[in-house]
């Protein structure tokens, strides 16, 4: 850097906040230009984001039916968040990964974190099957909310996608969990209600999945 | 040609609109990043301690003991040597570069200081060691000290347009809500997997990994950050005299106002929910069970703060969050006592009180965003106007910031040890192993739910006095914001007249 005034090279770790050779203060010199100068670039700047939150309000949240494929994104979540229920002879089962996890729910009564897995090696195929629904219904949702954010319809619609078949496959993997985590655990359980709770997902898919196609048109026709 | 400057500026003085924005793209993204790093912890150094230091722990107390005493001696000058600091890039920015390096040396020298001293059982009370730790945590402690200041005083002048600022602190608040518990949670995931045998890593390799990984981190975007943020608040040519800093904090109501009431917070005393989760539920993952399904809305409530900020005053919000928890939880005692206060009592039963304390998180996660972004608002704007009724317009921000957090320190330095004290009051059988006496579990669960309360309400009648109103603030901000201009082009005359007569001489 050199002095604005006189031309005097400042080197890097010379901090002084005069130039010392004509002391011109170099913190304070043509500051209320520079600060003019920054604010347009920063208006420029802030337009980006501007226009980011404004696309995702249009696409994502302005009417009903946008606002009913926002919530059906996280209804995979939510669904993996509620028990499982299963009749044995009469006597109800539940399981609940979320109070599992912390040490309420049946089966881990220490919390998963604390548990020791060595007794529970036959659960473990299940708590795959688990964490990679979870896994998928979370990219399903982040996928629907970050894609309106994009201006590109193309890289919206892909994002789309991926969401919609992430929350299919969650779904898929969810009820396969169930299945086998309530077998792993008794044998004799014949009915579950994971069964239902699978189809209920299901349904709510095709609904997110039949809201996409006019919104991206309704989003082409935008760009 | 400072006549030329002055003709120039003074003619287009209401060009520099207050409304403006004025960080770039870059500077909006290094202030979120920086924000996301500091809020990014090397771990728990006690823990480091016992698992792989292995210093006696009376030591270890006793090191931690003076430097506690070294926190509250440094406060008294930091402020100090930051206010009268004045350099091209400002009074701040520096400390972060300056910081930086000497910061990441020697946090990585504290946690490489496993592999330096021996740690068997007969090196346990080492003096090397002792003295090594000492100086480590001595100098942590300056560091932070000034690095804390140094953010804080740069947030306060990044921008003169306050809505801005407002902006970036929410902004950077909401992404950190999202991003910075998930290296907590994957630490905390590799270190039961170690202590379960499942991954195979001993305690020196984890610890000095993680404090690396995160060092780098932390300094790269410390690095990135001081290059893309800059001051734009004027501060004074002359350096401030250290009793203008105290005279300025006393002679402005809206700085004593928060002084007195962040004093009289410091008194709060209470037991910890833990010891109620733990001791009467039986289940010390109870608050993250009832906070996980709220989380979500934590990080939207961000969204709304604009809108309740058009509803209602700085001050009313301030008032409002900081002792919503007091309401909350008084709330929840009264629900915790239906069917009294024996074995029957709601305070007793896990689901009860799940679907008392879940509602309570819902509403407290709603008003998170004005929580965390409305407080500091009214911190620097008591600062700005400290300037305004200062007749030469002299900031004095680090002898506010350090004085603020010394009167804090002096008062919970003390009161920390009061917690035992009151636990053993009521009976608290330290050694009984979750098997308290239903007396004790009630003295537990009021004194986790009604003891904050109280104690809250303290500060709260200082805080209606607060006199910066929204017309207020309007005045303050646009008059500022001319004066900065003018005070700007009054320095560079003062100079230029200086430099020409001295070259006269």
């Amino acid at each position: 850097m050199n002095c604005p005034v006189c031309g005097t090279k400042i080197k890097p770790w010379d901090w002084r906040q005069n130039c010392k050779k004509c002391g011109t203060n170099l913190f304070l010199h043509d500051f209320n230009n520079r600060l003019r100068a920054e604010s347009v670039q920063a208006e420029k700047d802030f337009l980006w984001w501007t226009n980011m939150t404004a696309q995702f309000m249009d696409y994502g949240v302005r009417d009903k039916l946008s606002l009913a494929r926002m919530i059906s994104s996280v209804i995979p979540l939510i669904i993996l968040c509620m028990p499982v229920i299963a009749f044995n002879g009469g006597k109800m089962i539940y399981l609940n990964f979320l109070l599992d996890a912390f040490g309420g729910g049946n089966f881990f009564p220490e919390g998963f974190g604390l548990a020791d897995m060595k007794q529970y090696t036959y659960l473990m195929p299940a708590f795959i099957l688990l964490a990679l629904s979870l896994f998928a219904a979370t990219l399903a949702f982040f996928s629907v909310v970050v894609g309106p954010a994009f201006m590109n319809f193309r890289a919206a619609a892909i994002f789309e996608l991926i969401g919609a078949l992430c929350a299919v496959v969650g779904t898929v993997l969810f009820n396969f969990f169930s299945v086998s985590a309530l077998s792993a655990i008794n044998p004799s359980v014949t009915s579950s209600f994971g069964l239902y709770i699978y189809c209920a997902v299901m349904i709510a898919e095709t609904v997110f999945m039949l809201c996409f196609v006019p919104y991206s048109k309704k989003f082409k026709a935008l760009n | 040609m400072a006549e030329t400057l002055r003709t120039v500026e003074t003619d287009d003085v209401n060009a520099l609109d207050i409304s403006k924005r004025y960080v770039n793209k870059k500077g909006i993204i290094a202030f979120i990043l920086y924000d996301i790093a500091n809020s990014v912890s090397t771990g728990n150094f006690e823990r480091f301690n016992t698992d792989a230091l292995k210093l006696k722990a009376s030591l270890f107390t006793l090191a931690n003991t003076i430097v506690g005493i070294w926190d509250i001696i440094n406060d008294t000058f930091t402020g100090v040597i930051i206010d009268k600091t004045r350099t091209r890039f400002g009074k701040f920015r520096p400390y972060l570069i300056a910081c930086a390096l000497p910061a990441a040396t020697i946090g990585l020298l504290k946690w490489f200081g496993c592999y330096i001293f021996p740690t068997d059982a007969a090196a346990e009370a080492s003096m090397a060691k002792f003295a090594f730790t000492l100086i480590c945590l001595f100098l942590s402690e300056t560091i932070n000290t000034f690095q804390g200041v140094a953010k804080t005083g740069l947030l306060a002048t990044m921008t003169p347009n306050p809505e801005e600022r407002i902006w970036l602190a929410a902004r950077a608040a909401q992404l950190s809500a999202v991003i910075d518990n998930i290296p907590g949670i994957i630490i905390n995931l590799i270190y039961d997997m170690m202590i379960q045998k499942k991954i195979h890593i001993g305690y020196k390799g984890f610890y000095t990994s993680v404090a690396s990984v995160v060092t780098v981190v932390s300094v790269s975007l410390s690095l990135y950050f001081f290059m893309n943020v800059k001051e734009r608040v004027v501060q004074s040519i002359e350096k401030p005299k250290v009793k203008d800093g105290f005279i300025s904090i006393f002679r402005n109501k809206p700085m004593r106002i928060l002084l007195i009431s962040e004093f009289l917070g410091a008194f709060s005393v209470s037991v910890d929910k833990n010891d109620y989760f733990i001791d009467v539920l039986g289940m010390s993952s109870f608050g993250t069970l009832t906070e996980v399904p709220a989380a979500p809305i934590s990080v939207i409530s961000y969204g709304w703060i604009n809108a309740m900020r058009r509803k209602f005053s700085n001050k009313f919000l301030w008032i409002l969050t900081s002792h919503m928890d007091a309401v909350i939880n008084i709330v929840a005692f009264l629900f915790g006592i239906i069917g009294g206060t024996g074995k029957n009592g709601w305070y007793n039963q896990r689901w009860k009180m799940f679907f008392v304390l879940f509602p309570a998180e819902l509403v407290r996660k709603t008003f998170w965003g004005v929580k965390n972004v409305i407080p500091g608002e009214v911190l620097y704007e008591s600062i700005d106007y400290c300037e305004w009724k200062d007749p030469a317009g002299v900031r004095n921000e680090g002898v506010i910031l350090t004085a603020r957090g010394l009167m804090t320190k002096l008062v919970s330095n003390t009161t920390g040890s009061l917690k035992a004290w009151i636990k053993s009051l009521f009976g608290y059988d330290y050694y009984s192993s979750g098997a308290q006496t239903q007396k004790v579990k009630f003295s537990l669960f009021a004194l986790s739910f009604m003891l904050p309360a109280v104690m809250s309400l303290l500060s709260v009648f200082p805080k209606f006095f607060y006199n910066i109103t929204p017309e207020v603030r309007n005045q303050m901000y646009s008059e500022l914001q001319t004066r900065r201009e003018l005070v700007t082009l009054r320095k560079i005359d003062a100079m230029e007249q200086k430099i020409s007569e001295e070259e006269n001489v």
